[in-house]
């Protein structure tokens, strides 16, 4: 009698929690399928509508759009809730619930695939547009809307094709982002220190090797250049090699460029002066490691982007005799080589309900006014053409420089295949760790880049040609 | 007494019962569905060709890739140095807290500290700390009289980096250890030591054979918890390493955390989660096996 | 002569290795209430000091202003409390039941729990959002605190298991002679012996929320409900990072875990057990 009121205990135990597990999955609509992933699709395509609250209050009905931003932080957050604020009173009957993510670009994109397996998908999300957006339909195409709109000749046709380009897949090259700023790569130059040897700052990549060599003072701490070995390294190189070898594109007929002689060789005397022109720890440097060591002086040039110019400037006390931004070293053809940039901007998202309005918002950013104090909050180029004659951009030095390398007629641009949906991935899983193995004399150059180029080819047969 | 026999049969379900519904709960579905994407292909990169794909991604893991085999090595070589050193300080940092000098309550509370940091601010402060350009010690160093281009790079140098990291996450753990010990100490009656000085046995006598027998069962449990803690924690080493320089530093979860989190492949990161789980649990049953833990509930 | 050697024995057992492990749990505060008050030049620029030069309290005056820390300080507090109080039950409970009871299902009430624990919560990440989605907790203060509770109790439960057992039998045997109940035991002999063991897992639980980031950056997509592990994620920019302001955020952060090891460590040892036996 004991014995089964025990057993009975511990059954009804047992059934009790497999009810509860159970029903979390029933509920979550994934029980005894397969194809989870499908189920979560459709469950954030119908049931989107808990996301977005109408209020009937003040007579008139009221759409809240959901905004997320992504890399925020608390400057950030403020201009972006006093914008709103604006926003909000130009436009009565919508409301932004307005959401700043911390983090990088992982973190944002995590964030968003919770909510979208949660149904929960926000209206407008402001980031770099990944090429997967796309290919997994979580955006919606604005062509139709942009087409319509009276602003639209504010947007230079450069980064419409950047935007566009994304879209590999369809034939009419669909456009799923408004892009808001410009991202220019720069090179920070120590003025002062290089005068001490005689030197001006380089204008050529040969002239770079030659500076770096004569100013660099290693029993001082004091390094000619940064090489950025750890994360975002690979992009940062593959940057660099292309404005070296002035080839304007990753593919030409078909193949791969990135493992042509002229990239090679640039990589092998780049990455070559590891330990000797450049800091042992640059074999692990991200972006504050970099930061860390160049402006507490012990760098004399630096390859990054205008973005954090204003940073790199306050920690020179804004001398620029001792601090300059400058265009990145002209190549072997003498011209400047700008890599484009993944495009970045508003997008609203396919599981919106309330499209119309999410328009309404995301042109209205785009605007003049908005585009140019948004960028100037950020320290970077705006896209839109008025706004780029805006007199902070022509007035600060380095944001001139960045708009007058940008615009010039003498520079190139080299086109990145961001629209390769595995292009983050092979920097990240292959080429970082390989790189490092070069930095630490485990592999040559040579192979190095052949392997790297074999693994875009790859992906680009596959994505691209289909093979 | 049979109705107190039955009150005390059921009691134990009773008192479990909450956690046993929470856990299930909370924990059943998320579990399962690892299990599930493990099958399945499941990559934002390749999305077009999701869809279940059998044991695949398990069969690639074990014959195509190289990153895993480093990773485990490097999680095992990473889970014995952290537990061994944290054991060993920690209870030497419990047995000072544990007897009496002046100034024990501050001392106390002060060295237990670093348990309250995490992860992330960790890495912080140790940047602060062990940076090539800016760090402190590297600071002193120039200051007693190193050239500063001679100066360590504490965190990227592949010599010094596994040390370095072992050190930081030292730092963490060792209050872990001491707590949870300095606790358990005070089980033991005061009269079996007493009885010890009377025999005229020694210290580490004391030590060998009354404190360490009577921690036992706390040592084991402890030592099984933080094994499977330090495998699965991935805050420190990746926000200060990233996981280099090549590979170096990647534990088999921030292999996972960098296949599905970051590249987008959840399917392949899912089947790395099963392989995490499935050595971990052999590990725990193991280890409870070895140390007759729990040998006593065989009703 | 006894009396110089148990001076030097006291030197050389406590005070020596106890300063070298103080130094080496020290420095990194220490520095990092330094850091809290330079400037940013005096951090990253070109003259690095080691005492702040000038020392300023602008770090403190911006972290707890400018970004709402008060506020997070009060979700963080809220929910790490609650939390705590449901682990701390839940695992005397499981402690209690594992070590002091035989039953069927023991063994698999333990891999139950380890089980839970074994797969980083990162992957689990998406779906556990999904379950929290359909419960209608997510974005508010109840998601964090159900979480935590389900997060916390395996190790905690293990941990007190072990508390358990070391405390003798007979103490308890004793309360039964004289008549008191399991319950009662429990109550009135059981709970205050193990109170070091309570304190011990009551900390470790408390700080392990108190730390959380993962979950509460997940769930959370309310800027007003946000804890200080995720607040301090916003400190860090694209590309500044404001190493003053996070160490400043961090020394704030730390001070209730401080005010508690140093409230509860007097309870760590002053473990019953032993008197209760001998008496």
């Amino acid at each position: 009698m004991n014995n089964k009121m025990m057993k009975w205990n511990w059954k009804r135990i047992a059934a009790a929690g497999m009810a509860v597990s159970l029903a979390g999955a029933a509920l979550s609509g994934c029980a005894g399928k397969a194809d989870a992933a499908k189920t979560e699709e459709t469950a954030a395509k119908t049931e989107n509508t808990g996301a977005v609250r109408t209020k009937a209050s003040d007579g008139g009905e009221s759409v809240t759009l959901k905004f997320w931003k992504a890399s925020a932080n608390d400057e950030r957050n403020a201009w972006w809730e006093e914008t709103i604020a604006k926003f909000e009173a130009e436009n009565p009957g919508i409301e932004i619930e307005y959401l700043g993510v911390a983090g990088d670009d992982s973190a944002f994109n995590q964030k968003l695939d919770m909510a979208f397996a949660a149904g929960e998908m926000p209206d407008v999300i402001s980031t770099y547009c990944e090429a997967n957006y796309i290919t997994r339909e979580l955006l919606e195409p604005l062509d139709s809307y942009f087409e319509n709109w009276e602003s639209r000749d504010q947007i230079p046709e450069v980064y419409l094709e950047q935007v566009r380009a994304m879209d590999y897949a369809s034939e009419d090259k669909k456009l799923y982002t408004i892009p808001f700023g410009g991202n220019v790569q720069c090179m920070y130059a120590r003025p002062d220190i290089l005068k001490e040897s005689g030197l001006d700052i380089p204008g050529t990549w040969d002239e770079f090797f030659t500076a770096a060599e004569t100013a660099t003072d290693k029993e001082q701490g004091l390094y000619g250049y940064v090489i950025r070995g750890g994360s975002g390294g690979a992009n940062a190189l593959e940057m660099l090699m292309y404005s070296y070898s002035g080839i304007t594109d990753f593919f030409i007929d078909d193949k791969c460029t990135l493992n042509d002689p002229r990239n090679v060789e640039f990589v092998e005397r780049f990455l070559g002066n590891y330990g000797v022109l450049t800091s042992e720890d640059d074999i692990n440097k991200g972006w504050p490691e970099m930061a860390a060591q160049y402006q507490s002086g012990k760098a004399v040039l630096m390859m990054h982007n205008l973005g954090s110019a204003q940073a790199n400037y306050e920690a020179f006390k804004n001398d620029e005799n001792v601090i300059k931004a400058v265009p990145l070293p002209k190549g072997v053809d003498g011209k400047l080589t700008l890599p484009t940039s993944k495009p970045a901007g508003n997008m609203i998202t396919a599981a919106s309900e309330h499209k119309e309005e999410a328009w309404k918002f995301v042109s209205w950013l785009a605007e003049k006014e908005q585009a140019s104090a948004y960028e100037q909050m950020m320290g970077n180029l705006p896209v839109n053409s008025e706004a780029i004659k805006d007199s902070w951009v022509q007035d600060i030095s380095y944001m001139k420089m960045g708009a007058d390398a940008y615009t010039s007629p003498d520079s190139q641009f080299c086109s990145f295949p961001y629209y390769l949906p595995n292009f983050t991935n092979i920097e990240t899983n292959y080429a970082m760790p390989n790189m490092q193995k070069v930095l630490l004399g485990q592999m040559e150059v040579q192979e190095f880049m052949d392997g790297w180029a074999a693994e875009l080819q790859k992906e680009y047969d596959k994505v691209v040609l289909g093979k | 007494m049979g109705k107190k026999k039955l009150k005390d049969r059921s009691l134990p379900y009773l008192m479990i019962l909450p956690s046993v519904i929470l856990l299930l709960g909370i924990f059943g579905y998320p579990i399962l569905k690892v299990f599930m994407l493990s099958l399945q292909n499941y990559n934002y990169a390749d999305y077009a060709n999701k869809g279940f794909a059998g044991l695949e991604n398990f069969r690639k893991i074990f014959t195509e890739d190289t990153v895993i085999k480093e990773s485990l090595v490097f999680s095992l070589k990473w889970v014995v140095s952290e537990v061994g050193l944290q054991l060993v300080f920690g209870m030497i940092l419990a047995l000072i807290l544990n007897a009496r000098f002046k100034g024990r309550g501050a001392v106390r509370a002060l060295a237990l500290i670093p348990w309250a940091v995490s992860g992330v601010l960790t890495t912080m402060l140790w940047m602060l700390i062990l940076n090539q350009s800016i760090g402190l010690v590297n600071q002193l160093l120039i200051r007693f009289g190193s050239m500063p281009g001679e100066v360590p790079a504490w965190l990227a140098n592949t010599g010094l980096i596994f040390p370095s990291i072992v050190v930081i996450e030292l730092w963490r753990g060792i209050p872990f250890f001491a707590i949870t010990l300095l606790a358990a100490m005070q089980g033991i009656p005061s009269d079996v030591y007493e009885a010890c000085d009377i025999d005229g046995a020694g210290k580490t006598a004391r030590f060998r054979y009354i404190t360490l027998p009577y921690l036992k069962e706390t040592i084991v449990l402890t030592t099984l918890l933080r094994a499977i803690w330090e495998f699965n924690s991935t805050d420190m080493i990746f926000t200060l390493t990233n996981g280099g320089p090549v590979n170096m530093t990647t534990t088999l979860p921030i292999y996972m955390l960098k296949t599905a989190v970051v590249s987008g492949n959840y399917g392949y990161g899912s089947a790395l989660g099963v392989i995490a789980f499935v050595i971990l649990l052999v590990f725990a049953v193991l280890y409870m096996k070895a140390s007759r833990f729990g040998g006593e509930d065989n009703e | 002569m006894n009396k110089r050697r148990k001076i030097i024995e006291k030197i050389f057992l406590i005070y020596l290795p106890l300063t070298v492990m103080m130094l080496f749990v020290l420095i990194p505060f220490v520095w990092a209430l330094v850091t809290s008050f330079k400037t940013p030049e005096a951090i990253t620029g070109t003259e690095i000091s080691l005492l702040p030069h000038p020392a300023v309290f602008d770090n403190y005056i911006k972290v707890w202003k400018t970004n709402k820390f008060s506020t997070y300080f009060i979700n963080s507090l809220l929910v790490c409390t609650a939390a705590l109080i449901v682990i701390v039950l839940c695992s005397v409970l499981n402690g209690y039941a594992l070590a002091r009871f035989n039953f069927k299902g023991k063994k698999l009430f333990m891999l139950l729990l380890i089980g839970t624990q074994l797969m980083p919560v990162i992957i689990l990440i998406i779906p556990l959002f999904v379950i929290f989605k359909q419960i209608g907790l997510i974005n508010t203060r109840w998601s964090l605190i159900v979480f935590y509770i389900a997060m916390q109790i395996p190790f905690n439960s293990i941990l007190m298991k072990g508390f358990v057992s070391g405390i003798p039998v007979s103490i308890e045997e004793a309360a039964w002679v004289d008549g008191a109940g399991r319950v009662k035991t429990m109550l009135l002999v059981v709970f205050p012996s193990l109170l070091p063991g309570i304190v011990a897992t009551g900390a470790f639980a408390f700080v392990s929320c108190w730390n959380e980031f993962m979950i509460s950056f997940s769930f959370i997509t309310s800027q007003d409900l946000f804890t200080i592990p995720v607040a301090l994620k916003y400190m860090i920019g694209e590309y500044t990072i404001d190493y003053g302001s996070l160490a400043a955020g961090s020394i704030i952060a730390l001070i209730p875990p401080v005010c508690l090891f140093a409230y509860i460590q007097k309870y760590l040892i002053s473990g019953l057990g032993a008197g209760a036996v001998k008496g």
